[in-house]
């Protein structure tokens, strides 16, 4: 019997919480602090409506997918088979690179958080392994692990977000004007950052669930839910620390965590819930890594999806997946060799491409789609 | 396959589960940990001086006290663990950051960028500010036998924030206050000699501190002049107390509050505790009173060209009478009126002085600058963003409405 890799698309959606997490914790409020300054927790409301006409722009590429066909295989459809696997090359580039970004940025938190004085590769090079090892296998996997983490992180952030409530200082976030209002626009494009990152990558396995109405509405609703999320993470960040400080901390969700006393009592739990975010991580490079090698073994002329092969059968072209896995993990050990240039890939050079790439990359695709009357 | 994966996984888990440190790395015995609970910087010639010491230990045993001087906090830490016999010095529980009085006039930041940085600290410890003497002393020096500089720091934690003549900020408040308004506030603590019976220390009680990296302190560099032989001379103990706050312009102290004017800035910052006031009655008889209420409402009044008139602030305070010589005059028409208008006058008092310190500062450290802000963002932006130079010339009133609430006295009715 043919091994079936499909899901629905409430688990899809579960996969998207949980992965958009991960930037949403590290780049976000500091990058939107630094515009914004004490605005900043208005950003992620003010990213919703851009959020909203990016949805509805993906929702009408993806509409034009035939059953079984992801944006990669839109790539080839819409731009022909030369130019469309120049396109899938570049894709396969970028989510390597970024997948090594996110292998470094998740080992950096260990050592800022947990394990100081600790080399970076050996927390990259293991995560890189777990990530490879999921990208051999099914998807479905993925997102039935999102499934099951999604209310343990979630929960554990509302948590985290209730208790610092209380000692958030108003002083800090207000008063806000109308001179604040372009620095918010300058600070919503972080928002912008971290939801479109997610809405691009899932498209790319969304073949692997069945056609259905409504994707616009359930996406409207999740990013909606994702922005007041993110607008709670920086009012309670800034509130607690000023958007000075915030500003300049590298990690400012998980010094709040720091800095949080449960009853008087519990203390210094940073390093537990620091530990959780494992999870985030290794859905997010899986599913990097997983992109990555589909788009190349498109480009090789095989399919990239999982039909139930064994972990070690490399045949189909899946000796690919392996080295992908490499690649990231050289990329990640390659790039930012100290936390400063960390900081510059972080808050500078990885947001400009990823924007690059949601909102030039792929509309130019389905605009010359559009216009060979492929899509 | 699955059977052999599956095998080989729990084998892995067994021996990563069963606490070998030779697998686990970040092994680390609770009993090699020296736990620090204080951390004292001194301002030195090589960079800075580092205090530190451990809270009292369970079997009634003195707490460990470090000291060593380097180039930067790190180089001194590593310098203490190197020459001490401690195996690992576990940072994580730090409670309270002193500053001796030379660090805080030759510069806090890179001390506070320390501490927000830090891996090992949180951004809301609790800073002091050591008046007229330095960290080290507080950290080697403060508590006896029993009761090291962290026991006391916590009982001096617990009394300011219930009497309101002081409060402890935090390493992020002033760094935000800094930033923010250019000043700010930090809690001021005195060395002095404890008045409680039996508050002794034995010189010979120095097997747990240690003066590394060719420093000691005053009474081991005294031991030594003595031929290396230690005698036994029992010294008075020295506690720590609240003093009123520092004041931090830029990044360096430039004055102190006293205890009493600290009960103007509780007032004016909203954080009243219990304190006392005395006065005299019209007899002047001295009246001991007890502020436990009070609160404040600052407001901006604006020009009609949108410059910034003047601010008004408007005290409300509450007391009991908690003492009174001669036992009072209660039946009297006016007595309590007077004793209400002592009150006023007395908080009056304090507020004005902590204000006209301000202004001669011109240092922001009320935060005023940002109540303005609040009440119109837009003319406060017209005033060209620098509160603390508009300080000096700013006319500020001040009214006060005090209420006696209770005289504590059993022939007054309202009692």
């Amino acid at each position: 019997m043919k091994f079936k890799d499909s899901f629905d698309r409430g688990q899809l959606i579960a996969l998207c919480t949980v992965i958009v997490l991960v930037p949403a914790l590290r780049l976000f409020p500091s990058a939107a602090t630094q515009f914004a300054g004490r605005a900043a927790w208005l950003t992620a409301p003010a990213a919703f409506l851009p959020v909203l006409l990016y949805i509805l722009f993906i929702g009408d590429l993806m509409e034009r997918r035939m059953e079984g066909e992801g944006l990669a295989e839109l790539y080839i459809r819409a731009l022909g088979p030369v130019a469309g696997k120049i396109a899938l090359g570049v894709s396969a580039l970028w989510f390597l690179f970024y997948g090594g970004f996110m292998l470094r940025s998740g080992a950096d938190r260990f050592i800022t958080t947990i394990y100081p004085n600790s080399s970076s590769p050996f927390f990259s090079v293991t995560m890189g392994i777990l990530g490879t090892v999921a990208a051999m296998g099914a998807v479905r996997s993925l997102v039935r692990v999102a499934k099951m983490v999604q209310p343990v992180v979630l929960g554990v952030l509302l948590l985290v977000l209730v208790t610092a409530l209380f000692s958030v200082d108003m002083r800090n976030l207000l008063p806000v004007t109308k001179h604040d209002i372009l620095p918010i626009a300058e600070g919503g494009l972080a928002a912008v950052n971290v939801l479109t990152v997610v809405l691009y990558l899932v498209c790319f396995i969304e073949g692997l669930t069945p056609k259905k109405n409504g994707r616009v509405r359930s996406y409207s609703l999740w990013a909606l839910g994702i922005s007041l999320l993110m607008c709670v993470i920086s009012f309670d960040i800034i509130g607690n620390f000023s958007p000075e400080l915030t500003a300049s901390l590298t990690q400012p969700f998980f010094s709040l965590v720091r800095n949080i006393v449960f009853f008087r009592t519990l203390e210094r739990v940073e390093a537990l819930v620091g530990t959780l975010w494992v999870f985030p991580d290794f859905l997010m490079i899986s599913l990097l890594l997983y992109c990555a090698q589909h788009c190349i073994r498109l480009v090789l002329g095989h399919s990239g999806q999982y039909q139930g092969e064994k972990l070690l059968d490399l045949r189909r072209g899946r000796w690919v997946i392996p080295l992908c896995g490499l690649a990231s993990a050289v990329a990640s050990v390659l790039i930012a060799p100290n936390a400063q240039s960390l900081e510059f890939w972080s808050a500078k050079l990885i947001p400009l491409v990823n924007l690059g790439y949601a909102l030039l990359f792929v509309p130019a695709v389905y605009l010359v789609g559009r216009a060979r009357k492929t899509l | 396959m699955k059977r052999g994966l599956s095998l080989l996984i729990i084998i892995c888990l067994l021996l990563s589960l069963s606490g070998c440190s030779g697998i686990y790395s970040n092994f680390r015995e609770l009993e090699r940990l020296l736990v620090i609970q204080t951390m004292g910087i001194d301002y030195a010639e090589e960079g800075v001086g580092i205090s530190l010491a451990s809270g009292a230990k369970s079997d009634g045993s003195s707490p460990v006290r470090l000291f060593s001087p380097g180039v930067s906090v790190t180089s001194a830490i590593a310098h203490i663990l190197s020459y001490s016999q401690e195996q690992e010095l576990f940072l994580s529980h730090t409670s309270h950051v002193v500053l001796g009085e030379e660090a805080a006039k030759n510069g806090i930041n890179g001390y506070l960028s320390y501490i927000c940085r830090s891996p090992n600290l949180r951004t809301d410890i609790p800073l002091y500010i050591v008046k007229g003497g330095t960290a080290q002393e507080a950290v080697m020096q403060v508590g006896d036998g029993s009761k090291g500089i962290s026991e006391v720091l916590e009982a001096v934690r617990a009394n300011v924030d219930e009497r309101g003549d002081s409060k402890a900020f935090s390493a992020s408040e002033l760094l935000r206050n800094l930033e923010r308004n250019g000043s700010g506030l930090i809690c001021a603590i005195e060395c002095s000699p404890s008045i409680q019976e039996g508050g002794t220390k034995q010189e010979g009680d120095s097997g747990s501190s240690a003066g590394t990296g060719g420093m000691e302190s005053p009474d081991n560099a005294g031991d030594s002049d003595g031929g290396g032989e230690k005698q036994e001379q029992e010294k008075q103990a020295l506690t720590a107390a609240a003093v009123g706050y520092g004041v931090i312009r830029g990044d360096r102290l430039c004055a102190y509050i006293d205890k009493e004017q600290a009960i103007g800035v509780g007032l004016l910052l909203n954080i009243v505790g219990i304190s006392d006031i005395v006065v005299k009655d019209r007899y002047a008889t001295p009246v001991t009173l007890e502020l436990d209420q009070g609160s404040s409402v600052i407001k901006p009044v604006w020009a009609e060209d949108g410059s910034l008139e003047m601010l008004d602030i408007q005290i409300k305070a509450a007391a009991n009478i908690a003492e009174i010589g001669g036992g009072g005059h209660f039946g009297e028409p006016d007595y309590e009126d007077y004793l209400t208008a002592q009150l006023e006058t007395a908080v009056s008092e304090r507020v004005s002085s902590v204000i006209q310190l301000s202004k001669t500062l011109q240092a922001d450290f009320l935060g005023l600058g940002s109540i303005v802000e609040m009440d119109d963002a837009e003319k406060y932006r017209a005033l060209g963003g620098d509160f603390a130079s508009l300080l000096p010339g700013l006319t500020v009133r001040i009214s006060v409405s005090g209420q006696i609430k209770h005289t504590n006295d059993i022939r007054d009715e309202k009692a």
